[in-house]
């Protein structure tokens, strides 16, 4: 018990000395009106293909014309469109819809991420684990709060 | 360098922020939630969790107080 007592005293002490701490925030998160520059931004910081575009294209190259287009977006042979109203039409069948919408919210939380310094995005079976190495700097000034 | 992990599947939608002083998580935390709300995102914080190693740095911020006053 001593022992044990002694080692986790040991690794505290390390985290303190360097004084790097960590926090995680837990969220909830829904894409109603998506501006369309972040959007646009976050998704190609992910590495993927937008475009102009209200067109979607299943595996098979059949396209669909799509009403109140917001921008296009291509994953290998897919091009999925997402409309104003946040709904997203294309052929689900490899990108699951979740996946999908699991995307165009990684998307906007990069594009809202400042300091972006390297971008490193990981695809996952239902989204998307994305590391920033962000310059920290930015974060010492409360002014931009608005406080 | 500090870093920023996202991530985003069914089970979890969560912000790691990692190497970043105690006051800096706070403030990224909120300039990050700004932005997002500002590009038409609808977000609530589910829960915020503090690793040890933040809470003990915490500490130390506040003894530091203590001697310097």
């Amino acid at each position: 018990m001593g022992l044990i007592k002694v080692f986790l005293f040991e690794i505290t002490s390390v985290f303190s000395n360097r004084g790097a701490m960590s926090h995680i925030s837990q969220l909830k998160i829904n894409i109603k009106n998506a501006n369309k520059k972040a959007l646009m931004k976050g998704l190609q910081l992910l590495g993927i293909e937008v475009i102009e575009s209200n067109i979607a294209i299943d595996y098979y190259g059949r396209q669909q014309q799509v009403n109140d287009a917001l921008l296009a977006f291509k994953l290998e042979k897919y091009q999925f469109v997402l409309t104003k109203e946040g709904q997203v039409i294309g052929d689900f069948w490899q990108y699951h819809e979740d996946f999908i919408q699991n995307t165009i919210k990684t998307a906007m939380m990069v594009a809202s991420v400042p300091g972006v310094k390297k971008v490193n995005a990981k695809m996952q079976r239902s989204g998307w684990e994305v590391e920033l190495d962000v310059d920290d700097t930015v974060y010492n000034q409360q002014q931009a709060l608005g406080w | 360098m500090a870093k920023i992990k996202i991530t985003i599947n069914n089970t979890e939608t969560k912000i790691d922020y990692i190497g970043f002083s105690g006051k800096q998580c706070d403030v990224a935390e909120q300039i990050i939630f700004k932005n997002l709300r500002l590009n038409g995102a609808n977000i609530n914080l589910i829960k915020r969790q503090n690793k040890p190693e933040y809470q003990e740095g915490e500490r130390n911020e506040n003894k530091d107080l203590n001697n310097s006053l």
